[in-house]
């Protein structure tokens, strides 16, 4: 347990506070990002129903039954009871409870629509796509080798995807500034840790989806040895995560438009004036 | 002229020789024959006895040839160590009653008082802003606040620097608190070659007037003259600072630097935050595309141009000219970038990867995928390339094809249709 100890305290490190994105310098494209906000509705429909509708019409338990029927069992894909490719659809649009839908939704809203507004519509619902797949790829193999859960767990949440959407922000707008907010999720009780700190940093998008990363690749590490132990460490899916940021760094450069391939943005901020 | 080359050899041998008195007969022959001879100006300087006389002669020199550094070193010599006395404004011309700060009359014999034009000597009244027996135009000099800055500029443009400095000397006087006064002190001190105290007049002028860009412009001008890029750079951010959130004033600032053949990255910041101010505002986007077509970014000038023709109208003249200049920018664009089936094998190989990952999750991860997934891959891919084919002939043309659309939609269903044959495990 010992040998843990430094992995541990960087995640504490990278949990004392939750940064969130407020704006960036890019400006709001023109068009209304019809594939995000309708990927939004989707995911709030879906939960509206599973949340508040089926419970009250067929029970919580029979609504209970019915998500495991949409969720991701890896090891159901491995062994085919269940129809690998259409849960991991499926359980993309589902999510546990409400703070987990809201995050979600919000990561989505703010770098969807600045992938969508240079993708297009078509392109960046392939591109989601892809990250469902690559994400739910990922969970498959990453959870089947863990020795405690043997992919015998259920996977649920759009995070692995909208990893992929924040890895094609992350390639095109790297050095982009964002200003953040900061949440005191580690360190205070729940009321108050949404009470944001009056401090809002500005970082790059590098910095602030490396930490985001970084955070994952902790987590991802520390469940793999607390299970060689017998332990449970968390139930966040970094193999879900860190597969789907993949699959959107892959996917971005599919999907890029010829005459973008070239593209790096320059923020303004960052830009050097030169002679 | 050999006679005259004779004389002045001649005459700098005998200033050589330490026989002033015979230097300075030769060289005023010299001059009477030449009265634009550099050279002869310059050496009568070092012979002629009195610093007024010689001062004389370094302003002909520098009259002569503005870039002579001799005269100014000679001239920067004599300000240190025999100042000029003048004082034109103090005291009326007719009656030496002192004169008050305004007015164009004496107060004493109420004559109009005059002025010493700077360019040929001669009185004229300080109402004209141009000499009236030369011609010689020197500002308006009725305000006496300003009377020294403006006297500085015109000594200093007809390359009399010694009575500039002096005028310099007196504004600051006068006028210490004054922007204007700042910025033409600056400008004597350039032509005084004096580069770093007119930069630290063109700080104090912008410290004291922030919001006017021109003092930003002229101190940018200066830097580049004086080859100080980071400092150039410095003060380019520091005037998008100011005025970043004046979007006439950036555009104004931007076309200026761009007149002055600032590189188009330097440029770009200014009519990208005025973009950003006014989003809807044609002539900013065109502007921008056209910059970014320069630094031959066809990604981005595509979008700015493109953004351009949804705010116009196709039939006005702005709108034909976004047309045109977006035509002009994806035909540049796809020229850099892969082209032909290359591209669209780069495109296809996104959608195919979607079907392939479904139909490998259906297959337990492994190669044994079924012979009805195996068809539906091959429709899927089918639906890709004839998707990604159309999207590369609708990219490579300025005009959008109502063909293209059609078999981009037909692919892009095609593809749908195989992929939810695999997602459905038929």
């Amino acid at each position: 347990m010992n040998e843990l100890a430094p992995l541990l305290i960087i995640y504490v490190l990278l949990n004392l506070i939750t940064f969130l994105p407020l704006s960036d310098g890019r400006e709001r494209g023109k068009r209304i990002p019809i594939v995000t906000l309708t990927l939004i509705g989707i995911n709030v429909g879906v939960h509206v129903v599973m949340a508040v509708i089926y419970p009250r019409q067929i029970g919580e338990v029979q609504t209970e039954a019915l998500s495991y029927l949409f969720m991701l069992l890896p090891a159901g894909v491995m062994n085919g009871f269940t129809n690998g490719a259409l849960t991991m659809i499926t359980s993309a649009f589902l999510h546990a409870d409400w703070m987990h839908l809201a995050g979600n939704m919000f990561f989505l809203l703010f770098f969807g629509r600045k992938v969508e507004d240079l993708l297009g519509r078509s392109k960046f619902l392939l591109l989601y796509l892809v990250c469902i797949f690559t994400s739910g790829l990922g969970s498959v193999i990453g959870e089947i080798a863990l020795p405690l859960w043997k992919g015998t767990i259920f996977n649920l949440g759009a995070s692995g995807a909208i990893m992929g959407v924040i890895g094609a922000y992350l390639f095109l707008y790297s050095g982009e500034k964002i200003r953040t907010v900061v949440m005191p999720l580690g360190f205070l009780p729940l009321p108050l840790s949404f009470i944001p700190l009056p401090y809002f940093p500005r970082m790059t998008a590098g910095f602030f989806i490396g930490y985001q990363i970084a955070g994952d690749v902790v987590n991802g590490l520390l469940i793999e040895q607390f299970q060689k132990l017998g332990y449970n460490f968390s139930m966040t899916n970094s193999f879900a995560h860190l597969s789907g940021l993949v699959g959107g760094l892959i996917a971005i450069y599919l999907f890029l438009p010829r005459d973008m391939l070239h593209y790096r943005y320059q923020p303004n901020t960052k830009q050097r004036l030169t002679n | 002229m050999p006679a005259n080359s004779e004389l002045l050899q001649r005459a700098i041998s005998a200033a050589r020789a330490k026989n002033n008195a015979e230097a300075r007969k030769l060289l005023l022959l010299a001059i009477e024959l030449d009265d634009h001879d550099e050279q002869a100006w310059l050496w009568l300087s070092s012979v002629v006895e009195s610093p007024a006389d010689q001062r004389v002669c370094l302003d002909n020199v520098l009259a002569i040839n503005p870039d002579n550094r001799a005269a100014r070193k000679g001239l920067r010599w004599l300000d240190e160590h025999a100042p000029v006395q003048q004082t034109e404004l103090e005291h009326c011309p007719h009656c030496n009653a002192a004169l008050p700060a305004s007015g164009d009359t004496c107060p004493a014999c109420k004559q109009p008082v005059l002025i010493v034009c700077p360019h040929c000597g001669d009185f004229t009244e300080i109402s004209k802003t141009q000499c009236m027996h030369c011609g010689h135009f020197f500002g308006d000099f009725r305000q006496r606040d300003h009377y020294y800055a403006a006297l500085a500029v015109a000594y200093a443009d007809i390359g009399k620097l010694s009575p500039a400095q002096w005028a310099v000397d007196q504004a600051l006087a006068a006028m210490p608190h004054e922007a204007e006064v700042w910025q033409n002190i600056a400008r004597v001190r350039v032509k005084l070659d004096r580069p770093d105290d007119a930069i630290a007049a063109y700080q104090q002028a912008i410290t004291l007037s922030p919001d006017q860009p021109n003092l930003y412009l002229e101190l940018l001008d200066l830097y580049q003259r004086e080859n100080r890029p980071t400092e150039a750079q410095n003060w380019r951010e520091q005037v998008f600072k100011q005025f970043q959130a004046e979007p006439t004033r950036l555009i104004e600032i931007g076309q200026a630097l761009a007149d002055r053949r600032t590189p188009p990255n330097a440029i770009t910041p200014f009519f990208e935050r005025a973009v950003h101010l006014q989003p809807k505002d044609v002539s900013m986007r065109l502007l921008l595309g056209g910059l970014y077509f320069d630094r031959r970014d066809f990604a981005t000038a595509r979008q700015h141009l493109q953004r351009a023709v949804e705010l116009t109208d196709a039939k006005s003249p702005q709108g034909q000219q976004a047309r045109e200049a977006l035509a002009r920018a994806k035909a540049a664009g796809a020229d850099r970038s892969a082209s032909g089936r290359g591209e669209v094998i780069r495109q296809l190989i996104g959608p195919v990867l979607i079907s392939s990952m479904a139909a490998l999750a259906n297959a337990k991860l492994s190669l044994n995928i079924s012979l009805i997934s195996w068809l539906a891959l091959g429709v899927s891919s089918l639906g890709a390339w004839l998707w990604a084919s159309a999207s590369e002939a609708l990219s490579s043309t300025s005009t959008v094809t109502g063909r293209y659309r059609r078999e981009q939609i037909a692919g892009f269903v095609v593809w749908l249709i195989g992929f939810g044959i695999i997602v459905a495990k038929v």
